[in-house]
C-alpha cells in the first residue's frame, strides 16, 4: 500500500518565515509580560519538526509502518534573574513548565502566534508561581554553600545549518525488510523477531530574547534486527543488532545487513541452548561496544553538570576536579561535532544544543584527571558557561546530557594480546575462567543519593574464556553489577581498536540520541549476577509449520 | 471493538496528557488540549455497518460447507484464523482444562485523519492497524473462567499487515497460547475464591449460540481523496480567524474503513464491513472571569464524501464560534426548580444517558470477600414487568433500521461482536418494562443474547449497548402546543420563566479535569444519577421570549424521573453518536467505541431540579491575544468568506443526512516502542 508522504520541503522553504513569526511573537509576549510582577528576564521558543518514516517486518510480512510529520514548540520563560530564577534546583527538582504544543506545518502565522501566546501564558504563570514559592522556601532553609547561578550569560548565536533533505528509498527498503525478516522462519525456537528500517529527519529552530536565532537539525537512519526467545526454564532472552547513519547511503551494504540478521538469529538460537550463568567474580574483557555502554552508564551520567548541583544526587565526582578519577592511561572526550568514527556515523552529533549554544568537543578527563563537567546554561561551581551539552527531547526541560562519548587510551594492545592478558590474569587469580562480553543491549544507573550508587549493564552475548585452553563457551542470563568508583580502578588495559555504540539515552530531559566510542577493556574483576527469570512456560503447541498452507 | 493507538510521530505530547492517561495505556485518549490539537486515535471497527452489497447469508444454520471452503480458499486471513482456531482446540494444560469455546476477531482497518487549526495544517495521514481479539473459555457454559474479578484482561494482539499465511498463524499461535494460559489461571483463581465466598449469580457463565455464516464484501478506500480533505479541513479551520475572541479552535476529519473477520468454535463465521467518517469542529472561549467554555460539533456519515458541502460545514464553523461568543456574554444561571423542556439533541442525549444506565444489567463478578462490588444497580434492575414510564411511551431498539424518515441511522448493524444477529428488542411497551440489553453473558434469569454485544465489557464479557434506540410517544404535541403547555406549567408554578435545554454535552466532550469537576459538583449536590451538563439552555419567559444562560447542571435525573414526563413533541430528532458505553457517554472514557443512534421527541418534565455550576476559572492571559492575519481566512471554491456568512446568501445545503452531536477535541498520544538499545 502506498501511503501519503507529506511534503516537508515546503516547510523548509518557509523556514525563514517561521523564524520571523517566532521572533515577533517572542518580542510581543516579552514586552507584554515586562509589565507584570515578577517579569520574565529571559524567554525562548524551540520548535522541533520531525518527519518519521519506518517499516517493521517479521517472518517475511510487514507488521507495522510509521509515516508522520509533526511540528511543535517548547517554551522557556525565566522569571527572576540570572543568579536566582524560577528554574532554581530545589529539593531535588527544577522547574518543569514546558508544554509541548503542536504547530502548523505550513507556517500559518495565526495558528503559530496563537499557540505561542497560549503556551507562553501557561509557562509564565507556572514559572512565576514557582519563583515566589522558591523565595519563600529559601528563607526557611539554611543558606546553601557554593550556590552557583541559575543561568549563564552566553553570546547569542545566529545560524542556519539545515540537514540534508530526508531521503529513503521506501519501496526498496520495504522489499528488503520483508525478505530479510523471513530468515527467522528457519528458526522454530525463536518466538518473536523483527527487522526494521526507520528514518527521522529533524529540524530545530530556536529564538531567544537575548537575540539567538538558530536553525539546525539531523537525519538518523536506523536499521535494526531483534529477536526474542524463551528457554525451557522460563528465561527470556533476546539478541539484536542495529546500524545507524546520518545518510541512508552510509548504512552498510546489503550483504552486511543481511549477515547481521542471520547472526542475530544464530546467536539467539545458540543462547537458548547455552548453559545459564552462575554468579561469579572474575577478570573479563568488555568488547568495544560493551565498554562504550559501560562508560556511558558508570562514567557519563556522573559528569552531567546538573547532578553536581542537586543535593539529592550522589555527587560522585563533584569535589574531584583536578583529581584522578580514571586510570592515568584513559581520557574521555564528549564531542558532539564528530560525525563518524571508522566509517560509522555517530548519532550523538549536533551543531547546537537545545539552548542554542554551539556544540564543541569537551575533554572531561585527561590522562585520568577530571577537568570539567558536561554543562548546559546552568553554571556549576567555577564553570560559569555552557559547553554545549544542554539537551532535551521535545516536551521536557533542558538538562546537561551526553553527546558522543569518546574513550581514548594510551595503553593499547592488540585484541590478541588483550586476550592473552585476560588469560594471564585468570591464572594469576587462580580462577577457572574469565568472561568476554561481546554484545550488550542497554544499561541503567542510579546516581541519586537515595538508594545504592550502582549500575547494571545488560549483556546479550557473553562467553566464558577458560584458562586451560578449552574453547570459549557461550553462557546466557548474565547481568553485570557493580559500583562506579570501584569499577574504574579495575581497568588494566585496552585494545587498540575502537567500536561504536549508537543508542538512545533516557533521563530527566527525555530520550536523546547518543553515541559512545571505546576500545575493548580488560578489567581485573567483574561481578555478574543471574538474570531474572520470567517463570513463563514455553508455548504448549509447536509453532505452526511454515509448509502447512 | 478496541481502539488502536494512532501511530503518531514520536514527538511527545504534554506531560499533562500523560498524567491524565496513566502509564501503560495502550491507546489512551488524553484530555482536551487546546491550541495543540492532535489527531484522535481511531476506532478499529466502529460498528457493523453492513454495506448495500453485503452477501445475503443464511442465519442460524451451519454454514454451507461449500461456501465455507470457497471463503477459506479466497481469504488468506480467514484461512489462517480457521486453521489456527482448529489447532487451538487442542490446547491443554492440566487434565480437564481444555478450551470449550474459542473466538478470534481480526480487524483490518484503514483510517485517514487530518487536522488543522486557524488555517494551519497540523497533521494528515493514513494508518492501518490490524488488531486481533482472542477469547478462550475453559470449563463449560455453566461454569468457566469468565465473570470473576480477575477475568478477561488479556485478549488483544496485533496481526501482520500483509496477508501472509504463516506470519498470521504464528501471531495467532502466540496470542492463543497466552490467552489460554491466562484462562486456566483465571478458572483456578475463580474456584479458589468460591471456596470462601458465595457466587453472587446462579445463572450460567455463557449462553450457547447457534452458528451464523455471513459475509460482507471487503470495502476499499480507493475513492478517498486525501488531499481534498486535507485542504478542506485546513480551509475550514481558517474561518475561526474571523473570531479572535475564540481562544483555541480546530477542525479535524477522519475517514475509516474496516473489515472484521470473526470465527468461533461453535461454527460462526462472519466478515463484516464497516465504514465511518466524521468531521469535528471544536472551539473554546474564556468568560470575562477566565472560566473556559467549550463546544464541539461532530458531523458523521458513512463516507467522507457523504459529508455536507464545504459551504454548509463553513456555516456550522461560524455558528459554533458565534454561539460561544453568545454564551460568553450570557448570564450565569441560578438554581432552578420547575418545568424543564428538553428539545432536539438535548432530549435524545438525555434519553441515551438515562436509558442506557437503566436498561443495562451488569452481572456481579465472583470476587474476593474484601473486594467491594463496583457495579451500581440500575434504577430499573428489579422493575421487570413494572410501570416505569408514562403509558403513552414506548422504548425499543431496532438495529435493522438503516434510516429514519430519510436520515441515516448510524446505529444500524446486522451482527454483534459475539456473532449474534441483531434483534429488535422492545424494552418498554405502554410504560411497562419488558426487556434489558443482553449479551451472551447471562444475568440472573436473563439467559441468551438479544444481539447487542457491541463493546468490550468487564470480566471477560461483552458490553451490550444500543443500536438504534427509539423513544416513541403515542400522544404528541406540535412545537407550539408543547411550548404553550410548558409555559402553562411555568405560570401555574408561579414562576417568571421556565428552562428549555436544547443541547447537552452528550456524548461528553469534557477532558479529564472537567469531567472530574462535574462529578465532584454533582456529588456535593447529593446526586446519585444524573445526565451530562447542558451546553445550550434558555430561560423562556411567559411572553415567550428567550434568554441564553450558561453554567447549568441537572441535579438528579435517572430513568425513574421519566415517569414525570407530561408531554412529548411530534418531531423526532435523530442523534447519531460515538458510543463508548461510559457514563455521560464520555468520549475520553474508553478506547472501545461503536456507533449508536437515538430517535426521540422533545419531552416536557413538570418539575426538575437544576443547579448553578460553580465556575472555577483561572485568569485570562496576561498579554493580549496576537492579531489575526487577514489573508489567512482563505476560502475555497463554493465556500463563502466568513464575514459574509449569515447575511442572507443562499448556501446549498445537503439533505438531513448529517446529524449534529458533540465530540471531544481530538487528542491522543501513543508511545512508540523503545528501541532495544535504549540506555539510561
Amino acid at each position: 500500500m502506498v501511503l501519503l508522504l507529506v511534503s516537508f520541503t515546503a516547510a523548509h522553504l518557509g523556514a525563514a518565515t517561521l523564524i520571523d513569526i517566532l521572533k515577533s511573537e517572542l518580542q510581543r509576549n516579552y514586552a507584554g509580560l515586562a509589565k507584570t510582577d515578577p517579569p520574565p528576564y529571559f524567554m525562548d521558543y524551540e520548535v522541533t519538526e520531525q518527519v518519521n518514516v519506518g517499516f517493521t517486518a517479521a517472518l517475511g510480512a510487514l507488521v507495522s509502518e510509521t509515516h508522520s510529520h509533526v511540528r511543535g514548540v517548547d517554551t522557556t520563560v525565566r522569571v527572576g534573574d540570572y543568579h536566582f530564577d524560577s528554574y532554581h534546583p530545589y529539593k531535588g527538582s527544577s522547574g518543569n513548565f514546558t508544554n509541548f504544543s503542536q504547530l502548523s506545518l505550513d507556517n500559518n502565522p495565526n495558528q503559530i502566534r496563537r499557540t505561542l501566546w497560549l503556551a507562553t501564558d501557561h509557562v509564565y504563570r507556572a514559572s512565576s508561581r514557582r519563583l515566589l514559592q522558591l523565595k519563600n522556601d529559601e528563607q526557611l532553609l539554611a543558606e546553601q554553600k557554593d550556590v552557583a547561578a541559575d543561568f549563564s550569560h552566553e553570546t547569542p548565536e545566529t545560524a542556519s545549518q539545515l540537514p540534508e533533505p530526508f531521503s529513503l528509498d521506501t519501496a526498496a527498503w520495504l522489499k528488503k525488510v520483508r525478505a530479510w525478516s523471513s530468515e527467522f522462519i528457519k528458526y522454530a525456537d525463536i518466538q518473536a523477531s523483527s527487522v526494521s528500517i526507520n528514518g527521522r529527519h529533524e529540524v530545530r529552530t530556536l529564538v531567544s530574547t537575548e537575540g539567538a536565532a538558530v536553525e539546525h537539525g539531523t537525519n538518523i537512519y536506523r536499521f535494526e534486527v531483534s529477536a526474542q526467545g524463551l528457554t525451557p526454564d522460563g528465561m527470556q532472552l533476546s539478541t539484536f543488532a542495529s546500524f545507524e547513519a546520518a545518510d541512508a547511503q552510509h548504512l552498510p551494504p546489503d550483504s552486511v545487513l543481511q549477515a547481521a540478521v542471520k547472526k542475530v538469529a544464530d546467536q539467539l538460537s545458540a543462547l537458548l541452548k547455552a548453559p545459564a550463568a552462575e554468579p561469579a567474580v572474575c577478570p573479563a574483557i568488555l568488547s568495544g561496544r560493551a565498554s562504550a555502554v559501560f562508560f556511558h552508564e558508570i562514567f557519563g551520567h556522573r559528569v552531567e553538570g546538573h547532578r553536581q548541583k542537586d543535593v539529592a544526587e550522589g555527587q560522585t565526582f563533584t569535589k574531584m576536579l583536578g583529581e584522578p578519577v580514571l586510570p592515568s592511561f584513559l581520557s574521555v572526550v564528549f564531542d558532539p561535532t564528530l560525525r563518524s568514527v571508522n566509517g560509522t556515523d555517530l548519532i550523538g552529533r549536533y551543531d547546537f544544543d537545545d539552548e542554542g549554544v554551539r556544540a564543541r568537543p569537551v575533554t572531561v578527563v585527561e590522562n585520568g584527571i577530571l577537568k570539567t563537567f558536561l554543562l548546559s546554561r546552568s553554571p556549576v561551581g567555577q564553570f560559569e558557561h555552557s559547553n554545549g551539552h544542554g539537551r532535551r527531547e521535545p516536551g521536557h526541560e533542558v538538562v546537561s546530557r551526553q553527546s558522543n562519548l569518546i574513550v581514548k587510551s594510551s595503553k593499547q594492545v592488540s585484541d590478541r594480546e588483550l586476550r592473552a592478558e585476560l588469560i594471564a590474569e585468570v591464572k594469576r587469580q587462580e580462577k577457572p575462567y574469565g568472561l568476554y562480553f561481546e554484545e550488550v543491549a542497554s544499561g541503567y544507573t542510579t546516581t541519586r543519593r537515595q538508594g545504592l550508587q550502582a549500575f547494571t549493564v545488560v549483556p546479550l552475548v557473553v562467553y566464558k574464556v577458560y584458562a586451560d585452553g578449552r574453547p570459549d563457551e557461550l553462557i546466557r542470563g548474565v547481568d553485570i553489577v557493580g559500583t562506579p568508583l570501584a569499577s574504574f580502578r579495575k581497568i588494566l588495559a585496552t585494545s587498540d581498536r575502537v567500536e561504536v555504540f549508537n543508542g538512545y539515552c533516557g533521563a530527566e530531559s527525555g530520550t536523546v540520541p547518543v553515541a559512545a566510542v571505546s576500545p575493548a577493556i580488560l578489567v581485573s574483576e567483574i561481578e555478574i549476577q543471574k538474570k531474572q527469570n520470567s517463570e513463563q512456560k514455553l508455548p504448549l503447541l509447536p509453532r505452526p509449520s511454515p509448509a502447512a498452507e | 471493538m478496541a481502539l488502536p493507538g494512532f501511530r503518531k510521530a514520536d514527538l511527545p505530547s504534554s506531560r499533562n496528557q500523560k498524567s491524565a492517561c496513566g502509564a501503560g495505556t495502550r491507546a489512551c485518549r488524553a484530555g482536551t488540549r487546546l491550541g495543540a490539537i492532535l489527531i484522535r486515535p481511531v476506532a478499529a471497527a466502529m460498528i457493523l455497518i453492513a454495506l448495500a452489497f453485503a452477501t445475503p447469508a443464511a442465519r442460524g444454520a451451519e454454514p454451507d460447507p461449500a461456501a465455507k471452503e470457497k471463503l477459506l480458499k479466497s481469504d488468506v486471513l480467514f484461512r489462517a484464523l480457521s486453521d489456527e482456531l482448529e489447532r487451538s482446540r487442542t490446547l491443554q494444560l492440566n487434565g480437564d482444562l481444555k478450551p470449550y469455546f474459542i473466538s478470534y476477531s481480526a480487524e483490518d482497518t484503514y483510517v485517514f485523519q487530518t487536522n488543522a487549526s486557524l488555517g494551519g495544517l497540523l497533521e494528515s495521514g493514513l494508518v492501518h492497524p490490524r488488531p486481533v481479539t482472542v477469547r478462550i473459555r475453559v470449563g463449560d457454559y455453566k461454569f468457566d473462567n469468565s465473570n470473576a474479578f480477575f477475568s478477561g484482561q488479556l485478549r488483544m494482539g496485533a496481526l501482520p499487515l500483509d496477508d501472509d499465511y504463516f506470519a498470521l498463524r504464528t501471531g495467532l499461535w502466540l496470542s492463543s497460547d497466552q490467552v489460554y494460559k491466562r484462562a486456566t489461571e483465571e478458572l483456578t483463581i475463580k474456584r479458589n475464591i468460591l471456596r470462601d465466598t458465595q457466587n453472587p449469580e446462579h445463572a450460567p457463565d455463557f449462553a450457547p449460540q447457534p452458528p451464523v455464516f455471513h459475509l460482507d464484501a471487503v470495502p476499499s478506500m480507493q475513492d478517498l481523496d486525501q488531499q481534498k480533505w486535507t485542504d478542506e479541513v485546513t480551509r475550514l479551520s481558517g474561518r475561526f480567524a474571523s473570531h479572535p475572541d475564540v481562544l483555541a479552535s480546530g477542525v479535524a476529519a477522519r475517514g475509516l474503513i474496516s473489515t472484521t473477520r470473526y470465527i468461533n468454535t461453535e461454527g460462526t463465521v462472519t466478515r463484516l464491513a464497516d465504514q465511518f467518517a466524521d468531521l469535528e469542529i471544536s472551539a473554546r472561549i474564556l468568560t470575562a472571569e477566565g472560566f473556559p467554555l467549550h463546544d464541539t460539533i461532530l458531523l458523521t456519515s458513512r463516507r467522507l464524501r457523504d459529508l455536507p458541502e464545504e459551504s454548509e460545514i463553513a456555516r456550522q464553523v461560524d455558528q459554533i464560534a458565534t454561539q460561544l461568543e453568545d454564551l460568553r456574554r450570557a448570564p450565569q444561571a441560578d438554581d432552578y426548580s420547575g418545568p424543564v423542556l428538553f428539545e432536539a439533541q438535548a432530549a435524545a442525549g438525555m434519553f441515551a444517558s438515562a436509558l442506557f444506565e437503566a436498561l443495562s444489567l451488569p452481572r456481579k463478578p465472583v470476587a474476593p470477600a474484601a473486594q467491594e462490588a463496583r457495579e451500581i444497580e440500575g434504577v430499573w434492575s428489579s422493575r421487570m414487568g413494572g410501570k416505569v414510564l408514562p403509558e403513552w411511551l414506548n422504548v425499543y431498539d431496532d438495529p435493522a433500521q438503516s434510516e429514519f424518515r430519510g436520515t441515516p441511522l448510524s446505529g444500524h448493524y446486522q451482527i454483534d461482536d459475539e456473532g449474534v444477529p441483531a434483534q429488535k428488542v422492545a424494552f418498554v411497551e405502554h410504560g411497562e418494562l419488558k426487556n434489558f440489553l443482553l449479551s451472551r453473558t447471562p444475568v440472573r434469569d436473563f439467559v441468551g443474547s438479544d444481539g447487542h454485544a457491541r463493546l468490550a465489557g468487564p470480566y471477560g464479557s461483552a458490553l451490550p449497548v444500543f443500536g438504534n434506540l427509539f423513544v416513541e410517544a403515542e400522544h404528541t404535541e406540535t412545537p407550539a402546543a408543547l411550548k404553550a403547555k410548558f409555559l402553562d406549567l411555568v405560570k401555574a408554578n408561579g414562576q417568571k420563566f421556565g428552562i428549555v435545554i436544547r443541547r447537552l454535552d452528550f456524548p461528553s466532550t469534557a477532558d479529564f479535569v472537567e469531567i472530574q469537576q462535574t462529578m465532584k459538583q454533582l456529588a456535593r449536590l447529593g446526586a446519585v444519577h444524573s445526565i451530562p451538563p447542558p451546553v445550550l439552555a434558555y430561560r423562556v419567559y411567559l411572553d415567550g421570549h428567550e434568554e441564553l444562560v450558561r453554567g447549568l447542571l441537572v441535579k438528579e435525573l435517572s430513568a425513574r424521573d421519566l415517569r414525570n414526563l407530561v408531554a412529548a413533541g411530534d418531531t423526532p430528532y435523530v442523534l447519531n453518536y460515538l458510543n463508548t458505553g461510559a457514563k455521560f457517554g464520555w468520549l475520553n472514557g474508553s478506547s472501545d467505541v461503536c456507533l449508536s443512534s437515538v430517535v426521540s421527541p422533545a419531552v416536557l418534565f413538570d418539575s426538575l431540579d437544576l443547579a448553578r455550576m460553580e465556575e472555577e476559572g483561572s485568569k485570562p492571559p496576561v498579554v493580549p491575544a496576537p492579531a489575526m492575519t487577514a489573508s489567512a481566512t482563505t476560502c475555497g471554491a463554493g465556500c463563502q468568506p466568513a464575514a459574509e456568512s449569515g447575511t442572507g446568501h443562499s448556501v446549498p445545503r445537503r439533505p438531513a443526512e448529517v446529524c449534529l452531536l458533540q465530540a471531544p477535541f481530538p487528542a491522543a498520544w501513543t508511545e512508540l516502542p523503545c528501541p532495544p538499545s535504549r540506555s539510561k
